[in-house]
Parts: C-alpha cells; structure tokens; sequence
C-alpha cells in the first residue's frame, strides 16, 4: 500500500534513561495492531540482549505501522528508535535527521532531565517539531503540572500540546496516536529530483548481506537500481527493498519522505557509514550535512581468562564486527595475559557493550585491559612511531624527542548553576577553556581543549555526577598536539604487570600513582600474604601501597547436611579466582584493569 | 552400608537469632505425630539391627521433647541399636533436665552436647539464648551426677562487641567444665536469620583471627586436640559420628530437611514440616560424580588435623593425589605439612583455609 506524503509521519521517540520509552513504542506498536499484545514481548524495539538487560538502546531500529485515525483516513507511522549515550551522540543526530518530528518523554515522577534536555536540544538542531508526552501518569507519585512547567522553562514546549499517557496501562496513548498526525509535520521532498536517501544504520544478514535502514528525501529508489555511496562512490544494485511492520515486508520501490531498509548484495558492513548519502549511480547531488567517518577513539586489549578460547575470541570479533563498522581489532600479545587483541572502540561504553555481547551471546569470560588513545612518538633519531598499546610506549625517556596525543574540542552544555564545577573538573582533566556562551538565560555551553585520553578516562560520569546529570557532552577529536607523558609500570609484589601500564601526564603523575596503588589496594582482594602495589617509571617507584594478608576465610561449621552447600561455595570461589588472572601468586580480578581508570587524583 | 544414623528433631522453644536450621515453635505442631512419621521413615531404610556405630540426635532442640516423646523415640533406637558406640544427643540447658537426663542414659545415649553458646549475659542476648549460666552449671553437675562422662560443650565467639576479656572468660568456664569435648565456631551469619534481618555485622577478620588464636592457645594447654577447624577433644574422645562426615563416609540421616549420604547419592528431605507429617517426604536428589566426590573429600579432609590421607585418596581415586595436585600443592606449599602419609594445613593457616581448598579443586 502506498501513501502520499500527507498520510505519512515519520518520528523519533527521545527521552532520558528509563523515562519508558521502549514501553511507549511497544504501546504504539500495540494500538496501532502493529503486533497483538500477546506476542509483544516486552521492549520490542530493543533486539540484543545488551539493550534489553541494561535497558538502553544502542542499536537503532524502525519501524513501520499504519493507523487508521479520526478523521476516517488511514496514517502511516514511521518510529525510529535512538540509543541514549555520548559514544553514540552521532547516531542519535543521524537518526534525527531521518525524521520530521520527535515525541519528547518525560517520566511525570522525574520531570525533565538531562537527556532529556540534550536530546530535546539535538532534536531542535535537526529542525524536528517536539510533541512533548508526559508519561506514567497513573503513578501517585507523578506531578503533571511540574513536568509542563520544566517544558515551558526549557525547551518553551507549549503545555496544551503535552500529550498525557501511561505507556504501561495505555491511558492515553489513543489521544497520543491523535496527536502525531495533527502536532507533527508530514515530510517533504520532491519525487520528481534525483535520489536522495540518508543511511541511518546498518546490520549484516548472512544471507542478504548488509541490511541498510534508510530515510528518502527525494527521489524513488526500485528493486534493480544501482546506487552509488557518496562517500566513497561504491556502487550496488538494489536487489531487495521493504518495511518493518515490524516483520519485514518486500516493497517495490520507496519514494520521497518514506522510511525503509534496502539490500544490495553488499558483503562488507564497513563500506557502509552511517549518516552517508545515497543516490543513483549516475546523479550528481551533494551530500546530506553532518556525516562523519567513525573512526575508534579508544583502543583497549581484550584477553580470554581462559588462553583455550583465543579462537573463540577471534571467531565472536569476527561476528560482531559483521554488524558494527566501528569497532576494529588486530592481534596482539601480553606477557601478562598470553594471546588477545587490541580492539578499538567509538568509546568507554561502546567498548562495555561489545565487552558484555562478548561475555553474553558468546559465553566469553573477557579481560579488558584499560584503555589507551594513540600517543605519536618521536625518538631522538627523528624517526616516528604511533603507539597504541601503552605496553609499547618506551620506558626510557632519554630515547624521546617528543610525545604528542590526541585532542578534542569539547563541548559541554548545562544549566548555570554547575558551571563552577564543571570548570573546575575541566581544569583537572587538562582542559583549556575556550569560551562560555550563554543559550538563554538559564543555559551556558562552556568550549574547551582538551586531552581524548582524559575524556575517555571517566570524564563522562563524572561530569554527570558535578552537575547531578543535568550536563551533556559532546566532543569532536581536533590534532595531535605536543604533551608531556610518559610511561607508568604497575609492580604487584615486585613484578610489572605489562596489561597495567599506561601511559600518563608527567605533572600530575605523582598525585595521580598515588591514587592508583590506592585503588588497586581496595579492587585486589586480600590474599594469604602481604601484597606491595607499586607504581614506577622506567625503574623509580613513585607510589606504593600495601594489600594485607587475609586473616580469616573459613566455614566454621561442615556437618551432614551442610556438604552440599559448602561444595557449592568453594567451587564458587574457585570459580571467582578462575575469573582472575595470576601474576606470580598474585591474583589479579578483571576490574583492576578498569578501576585504574575512575580514579580521582583528589582521593589520593 | 553405612555406620552412622543422624535423626533430625525441629521443634523449639524458642528461635535463636544465629540459627537457619529448619525449626518450628514447640507447640505448633504435633510432636507425637512427628516421632512418629520419624520412626516409620527409620523402618523403610531398612537398616539391619545391631548394624550402626554411631547415632546423633539433633536439632532444633532434641531435649525440647518431653519424657514421654524421648521414651518413645528412644525405646525403638534402643530396642533395634543397643550397641552402638556412639549416640549423641543435642540438648539446651534450659530444657535439660535431670528426669530427662535419666531416660537419655537408660536408653543408651553415651554422649550429650549442650549448647552454651557464651556465659556473657549481654552475649545471650544477642544471640538469642533464653538460659542463664546457672542452668549450664546445674546441666553438667546433674549430667556428671547421673554418670555422662562423654560430654561436648558448644560455643559461638564473635558476636557484636564481644571483647577478649568476654571470650577469655568462655575459654575459662570450658575449661574449668572439666568436659571431654569443645566446639567453638565463629559466628556466622546465614541467610535467612534473625541475625541477618536485623542486619548484623560481623566483627573484622583481623579481631576474629585473633580470638581463634587464642582459643587454640588456651585449649592446647588445657590438652585439648584440635582435630578439626572448631573442634577440640580430649584424647580419644573426637566425635565419632563427626568424624564420619569429614572422612567423607556414608550416613543415614531421617527427619525433616535432613540429608544423608548412602552410596553415590546425596539426598535432602523435604523442608516443609506439615507435608513431612503427612508422611509425604520429597528428596532432592544430588548423584555425585567422580569429581564430586573427589571435590568433597578434599573439601572434608582438609577441616582436620591430619589432612588428606594420600594412602586412602589413592585407593579410592586409583590417582595420585600429590600428581594430581601437584600445582595446587606448589603454590600452597608454605601453608601446608606434608609428610609421608598426609597432607594437611598448617594451624596458624586454618582460618584461611577456604580459599587454600578452593585451589585444589577441579583444576583441568
């Protein structure tokens, strides 16, 4: 069935973490008989098991669903779902741009938050018309009127528009349903101009190839065309075009303004960009703004815990790796921690995502060394060398000339009344502060420079947690610039550990191993004897601390019927020490090699 | 066939705040009914007379039953296992007394253990124990009176704020007692406990290490043999039932949740008391594997003194246990004596010994 544009609206549904947006889009999906209650299972929009367990998206999905309104006509109702973190900022605008209008969900309990306003911001920048939906308004505990205030103060949403819903019991969702087609634009564009057709995400299928979800905004494109990427002018011919219902659905063709996915024989998900341009081999258009190759920011090496499943590891990176362009690895080797790779990852939570799909959908026990961005280095004899592994970094200064890293432009947007802190926490990161513009009365954006290897190292939750969650971030990664880093051993009793060390900020260093053996101290569990943590470079110790021997581990009591119990316990434990890593007879659990990230300098 | 028999008695008069042991208040249910669905499930195991070596009744609170209720559990025990060596029998001192003392040593019961728990006042209290110290005095006066000579004494240290002083004073009271047999356990807080609701902490593993080391001086003095992790036996008098437990030996066991071991099966009764005295008894049922069996008897062996005993490992594994676990051995190597015979932990180490067992589990 084919809809002119007016019968078309195609939207995003946006909010702050679990302010129950999967829940509304499976409501609408409900409603609209897009799927029978009964076989709705919960979140349905959410497809890995990730998204579901953690409650995030981070894939995107759509869906395509007709509804027959009021007013006797029959809509459809494109829904495309975002995923709601900084490491994927660019996906969310890219998905943003696929539509003309957004739902704005509040939870009425929590009121307007900070995703809230980040992504109502972003959805602004992309032109979408906001229909703001006020949600879970069946709990005692939600304040409407509140709610609509924030919207006013914020993002000058009109209160009478608030669409006021329950998305677990339905209340609502009818006069919700209502609301998309008179509040939010129908798209347009011009079937009659060459194709112009956004990529807004990408999965592999082993029997299609890769599966592209596109927007068109001009143009048709048919079964048998060829199109041509504008990024790097590949061309394919369409073999297979269709609507999620949300089952796929075979459609002919798909014109100006319509959402769909296409596939076209196409065997490597890395010729496929999100936010690339599409458009038939023979048309000279300009690309749609914005796009941007992602390239990995942050390289870390991931490890089996057990050496037998290096294969295993190989294969699943292999796999994952089919439906996500930006993640990359190569092989590499430890002394510490036997054969791995070095995988690079958008940033910390993408690699936490591809950490725990490893870990759940492949049954890997992984252990991921910190993270590290790419230091330039020049030796003495001018000659160059790009290091991403810190491991590699040379331990001898005298052999360097110079060390560049990466920066980033950051911005940072957030209410006034955090900029103190913020600044300050910018200032301890190595920022350099560029400029404060205010947005309106209420809102700055303060710009800086600064160092990725500090915004990668837990800037993000900490700038969350100066501001109470209310600031957001995004950065774009600029040169490299000259930095006086140098190399960091970590010693447990007496032997460096090659997967500890990392690379640091000479004029911070002391502070800073100061609170790394103090944070190693507390993750290392207490072992049969005393354990120095030390923290050396080249071969001077700068920081020591001592782990004490455990004094008591014991079942007092193993009698007839405690046997079971008590094997049960034991094989636990031995399944825990399984999970670490032994360095000499140290044992060392997986997130020590995280937890010398979120370290503070000022917990020192 | 096995030597052991443990009987399961649930009923209480009260609920200590430690205890996750399956208990119901004394007067809920029916007593009599219970002994008797319990002596109709000793009678199916089949068991043949004059075949058991040890007995231990436990609880709950075995001495909680009344005159008439232990004659009737006792007489059949007795009528059936008169020559047992060893039959024990768990008793508080608040509910022990001299008349069921009496009927205890007519019907063959030769060991009885008395839960003290600690004669600090404040001590009980947290615990939950209803006896004052003048009971545990007046217990082992009558027991001594009526001819018990084989006698265990139960304590728990490590309560809120115990101090040194408090479990010195422990330590004396067990061993002026002038009893064969002590148990001190530190305290643990299970699940499910009044402890454990009211969200009780433990006091630090450095205290707790110190108080054990203490109450292994003081007893090795008083010559007493710490044969296991928490217990401590004048010479020849070690639990001979316990014993079959850490020597991973077989055992009946009958009443309500209680487990047994019998050939290569472990298997738990039903929890639940009211389908129990419907004489509906549901199992769960555990079949070991060889690693099972090897996991336990490692597990077992190293609670006591004398360790593993390599001679007995080897006949029951048709393995080396010093080849097998040579690795473990190694890195453990200074927190073990090994000698011709056995390998145990060191004393100064069995506060620790969960994780160093845990090592010499199944390691590929």
């Amino acid at each position: 069935m084919k809809f002119d544009k007016k019968h078309i609206r195609n939207f995003s549904i946006i909010a702050h973490i679990d302010h129950g947006k999967s829940t509304l889009a499976d409501r609408i999906l409900e409603k609209t008989g897009a799927v029978e209650k009964r076989e709705l299972q919960p979140q349905l929009l959410d497809d890995m098991n990730v998204e579901r367990e953690r409650g995030i998206t981070v894939k995107l999905n759509a869906v395509n669903v007709t509804y027959k309104a009021d007013d006797g006509d029959t809509y459809l109702f494109n829904v495309i779902d975002t995923p709601g973190h900084v490491d994927f900022t660019y996906e969310v605008s890219r998905s943003l741009r696929a539509c003309e209008g957004a739902l704005l969900l509040v939870d009425a309990t929590q009121g307007v938050q900070a995703q809230t306003l980040a992504n109502g911001y972003l959805a602004v920048d992309n032109g979408l018309t906001l229909l703001p939906v006020i949600n879970k308004i069946d709990l005692p505990s939600g304040d409407i009127e509140r709610c609509q205030l924030e919207l006013i103060d914020t993002l000058s949403l009109d209160p009478e528009k608030c669409a006021l819903v329950s998305a677990k019991t339905g209340q609502g969702i009818k006069e919700l349903l209502e609301k998309i087609i008179t509040e939010l634009p129908p798209p347009e564009g011009d079937e009659n101009k060459p194709l112009k057709a956004l990529i807004f995400d990408s999965k592999f299928d082993s029997y299609r190839g890769v599966i592209i979800q596109i927007r068109v905004f001009d143009g048709i494109l048919k079964v048998g065309d060829y199109i041509k990427l504008l990024s790097n002018g590949v061309t394919y011919q369409v073999t297979e075009l269709g609507i999620r219902t949300p089952k796929e659905t075979k459609v002919d063709s798909l014109s100006a303004g319509e959402v769909g996915y296409l596939c076209a024989s196409i065997k490597n998900i890395k010729d496929v960009q999100v936010g690339d341009t599409i458009t038939l081999k023979d048309e000279m258009i300009s690309p749609i703004q914005g796009f941007r190759k992602a390239t990995p920011m942050v390289y870390a090496g991931f490890y089996p815990s057990d050496n037998k499943d290096y294969e295993n590891l190989h294969n699943a990176l292999d796999k994952l790796a089919l439906n996500d362009s930006s993640l990359v690895y190569e092989p590499e080797t430890s002394v510490a921690l036997g054969s791995g790779f070095r995988c690079g990852f958008l940033g910390l939570l993408h690699m936490e995502v591809i950490q725990e799909r490893l870990e759940g959908e492949y049954d890997l026990d992984i252990l991921a060394t910190a993270p590290s961005v790419v230091y330039e280095v020049t030796y003495s004899d001018n000659t160059k060398a790009f290091i991403s592994n810190p491991a590699d970094f040379p331990k001898d200064r005298a052999k360097i000339k110079s060390t560049k890293e990466p920066f980033a432009d950051v911005e940072i947007m957030l209410p006034k009344e955090y900029v103190g802190n913020v600044m300050t926490l910018c200032q301890n990161k190595r920022g350099v502060f560029n400029v404060m513009d205010y947005i309106d009365e209420t809102r700055v954006v303060l710009k800086y420079e600064m160092p990725l290897a500090e915004i990668v190292f837990d800037f993000f939750d900490r700038l969350k947690s100066v501001s109470q969650g209310y600031a957001s971030l995004d950065y774009k990664i600029k040169e490299n610039k000259e930095s006086d880093v140098e190399r960091m051993d970590i010693l447990l009793n007496g032997e460096a550990v090659d997967a500890l060390t990392m690379v640091i900020y000479r004029p911070t260093a002391y502070r800073r191993a100061k609170a790394i053996v103090n944070k190693l101290k507390d993750v290392i569990p207490r072992q049969q004897f005393e354990i120095p943590v030390q923290a050396a470079f080249n071969s001077r110790i700068i920081a020591r601390a001592d782990i004490k021997a455990v004094r008591k581990d014991v079942l007092a009591k193993c009698y007839g019927g405690d046997i079971s119990r008590k094997k049960k316990l034991l094989e636990k434990q031995k399944k825990g020490k399984k999970r670490m890593k032994e360095f000499g007879k140290v044992q060392v659990p997986q997130e020590a090699f995280i937890a010398v990230l979120t370290v503070d300098e000022n917990d020192a | 066939m096995p030597e052991s028999l443990y009987i399961h008695i649930p009923f209480c008069n009260s609920i200590c705040t430690y205890c996750d042991f399956a208990k119901v208040y004394y007067d809920l249910f029916s007593r009599k009914r219970y002994l008797s669905v319990l002596i109709e499930e000793i009678k199916s195991l089949s068991i043949e007379d004059r075949s058991l070596k040890t007995i231990y009744i436990g609880g709950g609170t075995p001495s909680s039953l009344d005159d008439e209720e232990l004659k009737m559990l006792l007489s059949y025990l007795h009528e059936r296992f008169d020559n047992v060596e060893e039959f024990s029998f768990e008793c508080n001192p608040e509910s022990l007394t001299r008349e069921k003392m009496s009927i205890l040593k007519k019907y063959g019961v030769n060991r009885i253990s008395l839960g003290v728990q600690t004669t600090s006042k404040r001590g009980l209290k947290i615990l939950g124990r209803k006896h004052k110290v003048k009971d545990v005095k007046r217990c082992l006066k009558d027991l001594k009176e009526v001819g018990f000579d084989n006698i265990n004494l139960d304590f728990i240290f490590g309560y809120r704020n115990e101090s040194y002083l408090n479990l010195l004073n422990d330590i004396h009271f067990a061993i002026n007692a002038e009893v064969s047999h002590l148990s001190f356990y530190s305290l643990i807080i299970e699940d499910n406990t009044i402890l454990k609701i009211n969200n009780e902490k433990y006091l630090s593993d450095e205290r707790l290490s110190k108080m054990y080391s203490l109450i292994n001086r003081k007893l090795k003095k008083a010559s007493f043999n710490h044969y296991e992790i928490s217990n401590y036996a004048k010479k020849g008098k070690e639990s001979k039932h316990n014993l079959k437990y850490w020597k991973d030996e077989t055992y009946y066991a009958v009443g309500v949740s209680s487990s047994c071991y019998v050939a290569d099966y472990r298997e738990k009764n039903t929890s639940s008391i009211t389908s129990y005295l419907n004489g509906v008894i549901t199992k769960e049922v555990d079949k070991l594997t060889s690693e099972d069996k090897k996991e336990e008897f490692i597990m077992l062996s190293f609670r006591l003194k004398e360790g593993v005993d390599l001679k007995r490992y080897s006949e029951l594994f048709s393995t080396s246990f010093l080849e097998e676990k040579k690795k473990a051995i190694e890195k453990n190597r200074e927190f073990l004596n090994i000698s011709f015979n056995n390998i145990s932990i060191k004393e100064e180490y069995m506060f620790i010994s969960d994780s160093i067992v845990s090592d010499f589990f199944d390691d590929n």
